[in-house]
């Protein structure tokens, strides 16, 4: 039984320097969902150049455009990378969505040749195929979990995981990691790492609380989220469906 | 190649007449897209034949500027060519100069004729080289319609590229108020005039979404003394000493009147002159400061400003007003965050709350990608009643759900399409009912304005 409200310890990194397609929708989305089952949520917001001030159970990136991945790049090499992966190690979860996805990988390589290192969480990589090559933009629909999830891509870099990477879901409709191989994201452990804005969680809410209770099995051992009322949320998500050309 | 254009403009012509005759809109993009496909120097030939252009450019602001630029070089007793209904891409620019054309391919009466245009971010990057226009206004750099521009960096990097491809006698009237759009317009050879915001108290840091953190120039700390809105404001980089220029065009003493406009002091080298405008909201007191600087930067000047100014009515869907039945419609047209939460805050200046109609769509024009919601600060939102339509009405009501919104009277009306949307929000037939719409879905409800005889189309409204 849940006998005390649990608090839960939201990381929200580069807020920024990687917010490009409003990825902040996601955070907005974990708090509502926290607050409406008397959830306590804690958020530090960790910008360039600063260091992560307390622990987190939840991780949060987003997306950002060359130039601002590059600084987020090096703020993590310089001051987090060590404290994050501790977390991850000791059981926290992550949503790394886009640019975010890719940082967290082991590295991103640019059209021009240059190499931004990742922290390695995702046994994946990443590849700029040039400019000439058009970026995956558009509505994206995959199947996960025995579901769907939908939401919307906009990347030019390729993601190609490793042997020691597990897809989060299957392309049905749209590009995913890299257009060739109907993989779309990676899950190591608690983190999930994903191509998909919408924001995602808002209009994929069995997303939305997988990740709440990898990240409260760590907060709150032992407390089950209870369920909420989702109409609108599904509506949402049927409406992306349609958008993507299927029947919702 | 003047065979060409003729047959161009022939083509051009009868396009425009046969969309006008199936009834399909004005026919301005079909004439012109005609005109632009059989002669692809349609444009710059014409262009070079008339007394130059002057471009007006930007994310947002670029209907209103224009039509502001327009009115007051027509008050200096100018001929001007413009496009007026926001066709801002090759193809409008085309349609404006069909009707200008005589058979044989040639502009009428050329000399003294000038063209004012808007034109799309990516549309001034590919055709002001080759146009060459004698002055371009740069209004501002957001985040907009990311699903087919990619990012704002690349915007900026391929205005760098047409900034530098441009002639040296060519006059910039750029924002000194955007650190984006002054480090490019920094690149240019010659002259540059530069417009902003005084005397404004402004925000007490930049907005979550603000596209501009850090210095355009060496990446270093940019820190800001005012932020008007947005990353828009007074500015100077800790490293290297980029700043924002002093402009010589300044809007000072900013005084809001709701939704009904505004007051302002225009200070320019020659003085102050006090400017009364039915605009509402900071953007367009940008946007007018920007109309005066290029103005000069097309060697007009500003003496009849105030009158021009003060009688300028909104643009197509700019706070627009349509009388239906009991009940005035305020079109608010929406398209990007920045907008969208300039135009929030705006109706937060509103004494009452006030019952409001959503419309989101997401076709091309609009962004296929409604992910910009999440970047829009619709916890704002007091209404009295809220409805909410369009396409993608569904994601709309999703994002005022965890937005909390809360209005005076029901709950959140989820009706999906235009029709629908805009019959409920009139059901109680209130005395006003402001409209915040996407694009596409703001075109639709004209079309239905104008099928109920509550407003003309828009295209029988410009000359």
């Amino acid at each position: 039984m849940n006998d005390s409200a649990p608090v839960l310890r939201i990381a929200y990194l580069y807020p920024d320097l990687m917010n490009l397609y409003a990825d902040r929708g996601n955070v907005t989305c974990l708090e509502r969902r926290c607050a409406w089952r008397g959830i306590t949520t804690r958020v530090q917001r960790v910008e360039w150049n600063d260091r992560l001030r307390e622990g987190a159970d939840l991780f949060v990136i987003g997306g950002g455009q060359d130039r601002q991945q590059e600084l987020a790049s090096q703020g993590l090499t310089a001051h987090n990378a060590d404290r994050i992966l501790a977390e991850l190690g000791a059981g926290a979860a992550m949503l790394a969505v886009c640019g975010g996805y890719q940082l967290m990988a082991h590295r991103y390589r640019s059209a021009d040749g240059g190499e931004l290192p990742g922290l390695g969480v995702f046994d994946a990589e990443t590849v700029h195929p040039g400019s000439g090559v058009p970026r995956c933009i558009g509505n994206v629909v995959c199947a996960w979990n025995g579901a769907r999830l939908v939401g919307f891509e906009n990347h030019g870099g390729r993601t190609y995981l490793g042997a020691g990477a597990q897809p989060l879901a299957q392309v049905l409709r749209g590009h995913g990691n890299n257009a060739r191989d109907r993989t779309e994201g990676a899950v190591a452990g608690a983190a999930i790492g994903t191509y998909l804005h919408g924001s995602v969680l808002p209009k994929n809410p069995h997303l939305a609380d997988h990740l709440l209770a990898l990240a409260l099995a760590r907060a709150a051992p032992g407390y089950t989220l209870p369920a909420l009322r989702d109409d609108a949320e599904w509506a949402a998500h049927r409406a992306a469906l349609r958008a993507a050309g299927l029947r919702a | 190649m003047r065979a060409r254009r003729s047959v161009a403009a022939l083509a051009g012509r009868a396009a425009g007449w046969l969309s006008r005759r199936a009834g399909r809109g004005g026919g301005t993009a079909v004439s012109g897209l005609a005109a632009a496909w059989i002669d692809p120097t349609f444009v710059q030939e014409c262009v070079r034949q008339i007394d130059g252009a002057v471009a007006v450019t930007g994310t947002n602001g670029k209907t209103t500027t224009t039509a502001a630029l327009t009115a007051l070089l027509r008050a200096d007793g100018q001929r001007v060519i413009t496009n007026p209904t926001g066709s801002n891409l090759e193809r409008g620019l085309a349609a404006a100069l069909l009707p200008h054309l005589g058979w044989t391919g040639q502009v009428r009466e050329a000399r003294g004729l000038r063209a004012v245009f808007e034109l799309d971010e990516w549309a001034f990057a590919s055709l002001a080289p080759s146009m060459q226009p004698r002055a371009a206004v740069f209004l501002n750099l957001f985040r907009d319609q990311l699903d087919r521009y990619g990012e704002v960096d690349r915007t900026a990097a391929v205005w760098a590229a047409a900034i530098d491809r441009l002639d040296a006698n060519a006059v910039l009237a750029a924002n000194a108020d955007d650190p984006a759009v002054v480090a490019v317009a920094r690149r240019h050879r010659g002259p540059q005039i530069y417009f902003g915001v005084d005397g404004v108290e402004g925000q007490s840091e930049l907005d979550a979404w603000a596209d501009v953190r850090r210095c355009p120039r060496c990446a270093g700390r940019l820190r800001w003394d005012v932020v008007v809105y947005a990353h828009l404001g007074h500015y100077a980089c800790a490293d290297c000493g980029f700043r924002r220029p002093q402009p010589t065009v300044a809007v000072d003493a900013y005084r809001p009147r709701g939704l009904d406009g505004a007051t302002f002091r225009l200070v320019t080298p020659e003085g102050a002159q006090e400017i009364t405008t039915q605009l509402p909201g900071l953007y367009n007191a940008y946007n007018l400061a920007a109309a005066a600087a290029g103005a000069r930067a097309a060697g007009v000047d500003l003496q009849a400003a105030p009158h021009v100014l003060a009688a300028l009515p909104p643009a197509f869907g700019r706070a627009e007003t349509i009388r239906a039945g009991a009940t005035t419609l305020i079109l608010l047209l929406v398209k990007n965050p920045t907008g969208a939460n300039q135009t929030l805050r705006l109706l937060r200046t509103e004494p009452e709350p006030l019952d409001t109609l959503v419309l989101l769509n997401d076709g091309v024009a609009d962004g296929e990608d409604v992910s910009w919601i999440w970047d829009v600060d619709f916890e704002l939102l007091r209404p009295s009643r809220l409805v909410v339509g369009g396409r993608r009405a569904d994601d709309m009501a999703l994002r005022v759900k965890y937005a909390g919104v809360q209005p005076g009277v029901g709950g959140v009306e989820v009706r999906p399409g235009i029709a629908p949307a805009l019959d409920a929000a009139l059901q109680t037939a209130p005395r006003r009912l402001v409209v915040l719409t996407t694009y596409t879905a703001m075109l639709d409800v004209r079309g239905l304005c104008s099928n109920r005889g509550w407003v003309a189309p828009y295209w029988q409204e410009t000359p």
